[in-house]
């Protein structure tokens, strides 16, 4: 199975042959797509070794010079430069791309300093910046276009590893979200969860089983491209739903829990809400990912417990 | 439409242009009351001598200043309006409502190419520019005491390792921080050295000397380029040279003022 990290650098690989003005940037960090650029596309590639703000300041300056920049490093590390991605790129309006990979728990047991529990808070502080978080590996065409195209700042957090998530089938796009639905016959309520990344795998499992189990129709939004938020979507949802749920690997201080909360208490929308995030800490505790995500409510057993508790019935 | 074409001039008429550029930023400066007085008026003859001086090897139409003590921008306002860019008039409205002049240049000011205010960034910005444009030559104004920022020195390894010979990096070395002078605070000297052994040319000159400007801008390097420039902070007033207390004050007296005037008319 091919890593979202090497799906998007492969298939910016293949435009980038046609297309001179692609360049990558790295900072010493590999990977076997990478080789390909630097063996195949060397003049179109940079490693400029472990200096993440040069490399965004250089980035910006040869996106203003009419490049298209990608940038790649952990995703961590746009906090180290976040000053440089702040004043060099979105300030000065330099579009440029920046793949952060292994996201969330991604790098466990690494530990927080490779862990990023803050880093859509941070990012999305950015004025006019969009932050992408795919849950699979069969987004990436599409999200590698749409930054392509895009005339501002894209933040996109990729997964390092291969998971089993890489391929489903959702019932329905709405614009960027995919969305799926686990009907139910005797329908008694309806819960909507909202989430990206990696546990969108636990909320599409959570999902069928609420189904399945407690006669309610949940409908489960992956959300991709995660900032900004699709509001007319979530206040639809919301309108229909019992209970709506954000599931996030990342901390609530500063993740979307926060920002939809807000717009449901904006726009009176008195739906039931909860959210499902990292806890506000540090973790140094040694596990798998999946095995942290368990420790802290955020395993498919937990996500069913939480999301009934939120649910009223009509 | 700005004039972009040199007029050859004298060292004297380049001194002349000088002292009238540094009287329109003393004015302006003193009249809102906002930014770095002393820092701009240290550069003046690095920008007089790329934006005026004839023999400087610096092509209006394609050459670009890129300043990384933004703080010291300012100083490039007259000189815009003397080319054309927009008219004296908005000196008059530096930092005000109306006006399009701001204490730190940014892009959105004609002639400006960047955006000024966060130290270090400037030169890792102009290593950018200067790969993706060969064609262009590139000036960064470094302040001296930027170069406590560690991202400069990430840049300064990479334009090395690159060999960016579009690329000129100029030190502005007024000596003074906010807080005193550099090798009072944190030593940066032997700076020569340092540059030196990062793999650049390095030159050190008089950096209000039109001559020695000229003849640095002109050296067809075999690698990339550093002029540390030895200036004098708040060079032209006298109660201001030297003094690092003048980093953020500006003159607001009357007396001041009017000796300030009257020592650059």
């Amino acid at each position: 199975m091919i890593t979202q990290r090497d799906a998007f650098l492969d298939d910016l690989f293949f435009k980038a042959k046609s297309d001179k003005d692609i360049i990558l940037i790295s900072v010493d960090m590999g990977a076997p797509s990478i080789d390909k650029w630097r063996r195949q596309l060397s003049a179109q590639f940079f490693d400029l070794g472990i200096s993440e703000q040069n490399a965004i300041n250089f980035a910006s300056g040869l996106a203003r010079g009419g490049k298209k920049v990608f940038v790649y490093f952990m995703a961590v590390w746009v906090m180290r430069c976040f000053e440089q991605i702040r004043y060099s790129s979105v300030i000065a309006n330099n579009k440029i791309t920046i793949l952060g990979n292994g996201v969330g728990l991604g790098y466990a047991p690494a530990g927080p300093a490779h862990e990023t529990s803050e880093d859509v808070g941070v990012m999305k502080t950015l004025h006019g910046i969009n932050i992408w978080s795919p849950s699979s590996s069969e987004s990436i065409p599409y999200i590698v276009n749409e930054c392509m195209n895009s005339s501002v700042t894209n933040y996109v957090r990729l997964e390092r590893k291969s998971h089993s998530l890489v391929s489903y089938s959702p019932d329905s796009v709405n614009n960027n979200q995919l969305i799926t639905k686990f009907k139910c016959d005797n329908e008694k309520g309806v819960l909507t969860i909202l989430t990206y990344g990696f546990v969108a795998g636990v909320a599409l499992e959570a999902g069928k089983r609420i189904s399945k189990d407690s006669d309610t129709t949940v409908n489960v939004v992956d959300l991709q491209k995660i900032w900004p938020l699709p509001e007319t979507l979530i206040l639809e949802l919301a309108e229909k739903s019992n209970g709506m749920i954000v599931l996030e690997e990342q901390s609530p201080n500063g993740g979307i829990s926060e920002s939809v909360s807000s717009i449901l208490i904006r726009c009176k929308k008195l739906v039931n809400f909860n959210n499902i995030s990292l806890p506000s800490k540090y973790i140094f505790e040694n596990g798998t990912r999946e095995q942290l995500l368990e420790n802290y409510g955020l395993s498919v057993k937990d996500v069913v417990r939480l999301s009934l508790d939120a649910m009223v019935t009509n | 439409m700005p004039n972009l074409i040199k007029k050859p001039m004298t060292d004297m008429e380049l001194e002349r242009l000088s002292k009238s550029f540094r009287k329109d930023i003393f004015i302006f400066k003193t009249n809102s009351g906002f930014g770095h007085l002393a820092s701009s008026l240290s550069c003046v003859e690095i920008l007089v001598s790329l934006f005026f001086d004839s023999d400087s090897n610096f092509d209006l139409e394609h050459d670009r200043v890129i300043f990384g003590k933004g703080h010291g921008s300012p100083a490039i306002y007259p000189i815009l309006a003397e080319l054309g860019y927009f008219s004296r008039d908005e000196l008059n409205n530096y930092c005000k409502p109306n006006g399009i002049l701001r204490l730190h240049a940014d892009y959105s000011i004609p002639g400006c190419n960047f955006v000024g205010g966060s130290l270090g960034n400037g030169i890792g910005f102009a290593a950018g520019l200067a790969v993706s444009r060969p064609w262009q030559k590139f000036v960064v104004i470094l302040g001296d005491a930027e170069l406590y920022e560690g991202s400069v020195w990430e840049s300064l390894m990479f334009i090395a390792h690159h060999e960016l010979k579009n690329l000129t990096l100029i030190v502005d070395r007024n000596k003074f921080g906010i807080l005193g002078n550099t090798e009072n605070g944190l030593k940066l000297e032997p700076l020569v050295g340092k540059f030196e052994s990062f793999g650049y040319e390095t030159y050190r000159i008089d950096g209000h000397n039109f001559s020695e400007l000229r003849k640095c801008f002109r050296i067809e390097s075999k690698s990339p380029k550093v002029i540390i420039a030895d200036t004098i902070k708040g060079k032209g007033i006298s109660y201001m040279e030297d003094k690092f207390e003048y980093h953020t004050i500006i003159p607001s007296s009357k007396e001041d003022i009017e000796l300030g005037i009257k020592e650059l008319s």
